[in-house]
């Protein structure tokens, strides 16, 4: 075992939260390596330690009490509901929805149809096999000289 | 870590404390913010590492819980109730201040001293502020589930199924975020405590 995976699962061992196989692969660590064996007692008085307390400020109660008498009026159940749950989820959604959108935009901009529509006809009409006949072979080759112009840009 | 008899009595009346607020007494609320403020206060900055922002998000969740105490069933403990509404707000709190720049050169300065603390007194570092310290930023940088998921468990002294029921999630999540949240941290000690 490396010493860096012993550090990673020190805790672990600590509070016995490991089945006993990986434990006593730890423990025979332990004994093996005297770096890790004193990293491990450093590590366990910190561990001991308990985390910053707070306590509230003198005047809290107080300053609770004030707002929920300037408060006019209860939130809504639906408002709560949209700001807890319904925003949170719908963020994601919200930023997926526009990068599809600028991928279709993107890939819609750079097809020829969008340079076709210069000519003020609509992309779904320069499908058909019609569009495509009663184009005459200048016209052709302009679209494929301006294709290559944005090409270079 | 462990809850005492105090906090179980004091747990019953809160019980009382919340079906009159739910009719709408103030002075019950007033009481019951007494009684619970230290704790309410103390978990969020556990949470935020913010001094300011706890006792604001404090404030949010007794108001919260004011608002809503007509909806509290009991089949959760009060505890448990007011835990998850603190909960909920801090999280919320953090996914908006999720851009800042949550690691300041003033608190890597902090780091430092208490890594020269800790190699020039490690017998008595269990007992200082240091420790605590340290022990409290390291605990900030886990990503905020796993973290408030420690804290609930080793610091507050809750079960897998009340963390659960405080976050919305499965008893198995729990127990896997907590799994993961033991191997970051002993991560980050271990890269501090060289």
């Amino acid at each position: 075992m490396k010493c860096s995976e012993f550090k990673t699962q020190a805790l672990l061992l600590m509070d016995h939260r490991l089945n006993d196989a990986v434990r006593q692969e730890l423990e025979k660590h332990r004994e093996e390596c005297r770096t890790c064996s004193e990293y491990v007692e450093k590590l366990a008085r910190v561990w001991q330690a308990e985390l910053p307390e707070l306590d509230a400020s003198p005047a809290f109660r107080q300053r609770v009490m004030a707002r929920l008498q300037s408060e006019s009026s209860r939130p809504s159940r639906m408002a709560e509901l949209w700001e807890d749950r319904l925003l949170p989820a719908l963020r994601p959604t919200a930023l997926v929805m526009f990068m599809l959108v600028s991928i279709f935009l993107g890939r819609w901009l750079a097809t020829p149809t969008a340079a076709l529509n210069n000519n003020g006809t609509e992309p779904q009409d320069m499908l058909s096999i019609e569009y495509f006949e009663t184009l005459t072979q200048e016209s052709l080759a302009a679209v494929y000289l301006s294709l290559g112009e944005e090409t270079d840009e | 870590m462990m809850k005492s008899t105090t906090d179980k009595i004091q747990l019953e009346k809160n019980a009382d404390l919340v079906a009159k607020i739910a009719a709408g007494d103030r002075q019950a609320f007033s009481q019951f913010v007494l009684q619970n403020q230290r704790q309410v206060v103390n978990l969020a900055f556990r949470i935020l590492g913010d001094r300011s922002a706890a006792e604001d998000i404090a404030q949010d969740a007794f108001l919260r819980a004011y608002h809503s105490a007509d909806r509290f069933r009991g089949e959760a403990s009060v505890q448990t109730w007011l835990y998850r509404i603190t909960v909920n707000l801090a999280l919320k709190h953090l996914r908006k201040r999720k851009w800042e720049r949550l690691f300041s050169f003033l608190e890597a300065e902090e780091i430092n001293r208490w890594q020269t603390e800790l190699n020039q007194h490690p017998d008595r570092l269990a007992e200082t502020e240091e420790a605590k310290q340290l022990l409290h930023r390291a605990v900030l940088q886990l990503p905020k589930a796993q973290r408030t998921v420690l804290i609930l468990h080793r610091w507050e002294g809750l079960s897998h199924k009340e963390i659960a029921d405080i976050m919305g999630v499965s008893v198995s999540a729990v127990e896997s975020r907590l799994h993961r949240a033991y191997k970051k941290l002993a991560t980050i000690l271990s890269r501090w405590m060289k």
